[in-house]
């Protein structure tokens, strides 16, 4: 049987066969595939290098806009606290304004009706001074009838309309 | 068995071809747009494979050598599973019948057991100096006499790693060519498809054995030869 016998050329050949396919793949498979192989390698650990920083980055900035958005709302409330503090000051002071102005109003008023009252009544006290000369003048000028002094007193009393 | 130096076995050397043109093309199918993004299927192939025998021959082998003996192991791996398979293929051989693994021809696992076998002391020159080898060999166990017990231990290696791998792939073709041979009748041939199947089956899974056997312990060796201290 051929496959039990010891050829030295067939030795020599499956050796050089192995020797040819590790070249051929040293050069063609392994090299080109070990090369992806560490490039993944590096890639994966630059971006595992990447996210770490981003995630430092991120958390960073996180903290920093809790800050502002913090302070941001301090200031927001301090505002609306004096607007309403502003805002009340002036209303109090609007009332107040308003309460001294009315009250102006109303004294004026009071003084203005006093003095055309005293005024009225200087008037009045003239005329009824006049009516009493009037009278006076016209009694001495006759001797009035009964009649005549009733006619006499309807005509003053008449001419005192007129004059009003 | 004859040993001869003038007549070349063309069969077992052209399968030998067929077997490396095979690893060639997945190999360089693997390589083909090989890329350090998301890999094809068959370069994460190659590279499981490549990782597998780094993994393996690091553990065993020292630092310095592990690399390209991870290389080296792997290829001859992958060549010996392609010819081991190769005869439990249903093709036509030389000079009819069904082919045969180039692993069942006895030239094909010595030559690459002897080559093993030099590969294993030359790694003992290169890491222990030509003293220390020598050393390793003449003096331990024991003066003068270790040289008897360790050129039996030495030479009883390549023989035994190429008669494992030649015995296990031959038996299993003798035997698959023979559950085809069965009488005529319903029991030749239920005996042929289920003996016959499960064969093949059991065949493939030896012809990965063997093939991780032959590779691993040449592997075993070359590293003990290489760390041992003296």
């Amino acid at each position: 049987m051929s496959s039990t016998s010891l050829t030295v050329g067939n030795m020599i050949a499956a050796v050089l066969q192995w020797v040819l396919l590790l070249v051929l793949l040293r050069a063609f498979v392994y090299k080109p595939i070990l090369a992806a192989m560490q490039n993944r390698k590096e890639n994966i650990a630059k971006q595992i290098g990447d996210a770490d920083r981003l995630k430092a980055d991120a958390e960073k900035l996180r903290e920093e806009a809790v800050a502002l958005i913090n302070e941001a709302r301090e200031e927001a409330k301090h505002i609306v606290a004096n607007a309403r503090q502003e805002a009340e000051d002036q209303a109090k002071k609007i009332v107040e304004q308003a309460q001294r102005e009315a009250s102006y109003r109303q004294k004026a008023a009071i003084e203005e009706i006093e003095y055309e009252r005293e005024q009225a009544l200087a008037a009045i006290r003239g005329q009824v001074a006049d009516l009493v000369l009037l009278a006076a003048g016209k009694v001495i000028e006759r001797n009035l009838t009964r009649d005549d002094q009733h006619r006499y007193v309807e005509e003053i009393v008449r001419d005192a309309g007129q004059w009003q | 068995m004859n040993f001869s130096l003038t007549a070349f076995q063309w069969p077992p050397f052209i399968t030998g071809l067929i077997s490396i043109a095979v690893v060639l093309v997945v190999g360089l199918l693997a390589a083909r747009r090989a890329t350090a993004g998301v890999p094809s299927g068959t370069q994460s192939f190659m590279e499981t494979a490549i990782e597998t025998f780094q993994d393996l021959v690091g553990q065993m082998a020292p630092p310095q050598l592990a690399p390209n003996l991870s290389l080296l192991a792997l290829t001859l791996f992958l060549m010996l599973v392609v010819a081991n398979i190769l005869g439990l293929l249903p093709l036509p051989g030389f000079g009819g019948g069904w082919i045969h693994s180039p692993t069942a021809s006895l030239s094909i696992p010595a030559g690459l057991a002897a080559a093993m076998f030099l590969l294993i002391q030359w790694a003992g020159i290169k890491y222990k100096g030509l003293g220390g080898w020598i050393y390793g060999w003449v003096w331990k166990p024991f003066p003068v006499i270790g040289l008897v017990i360790n050129a039996l231990e030495q030479l009883v290696m390549p023989v035994s790693l190429a008669f494992r791998l030649f015995g296990n792939i031959l038996a299993g073709e003798l035997v698959l060519r023979m559950t085809t041979h069965m009488p005529h009748g319903v029991g030749g041939v239920l005996t042929t498809f289920f003996i016959g199947t499960l064969w093949l089956v059991f065949s493939v899974v030896i012809s990965l054995i063997q093939a991780l056997i032959f590779t691993i312990l040449t592997v075993a060796y070359m590293s003990i030869q290489a760390s041992q201290e003296h």
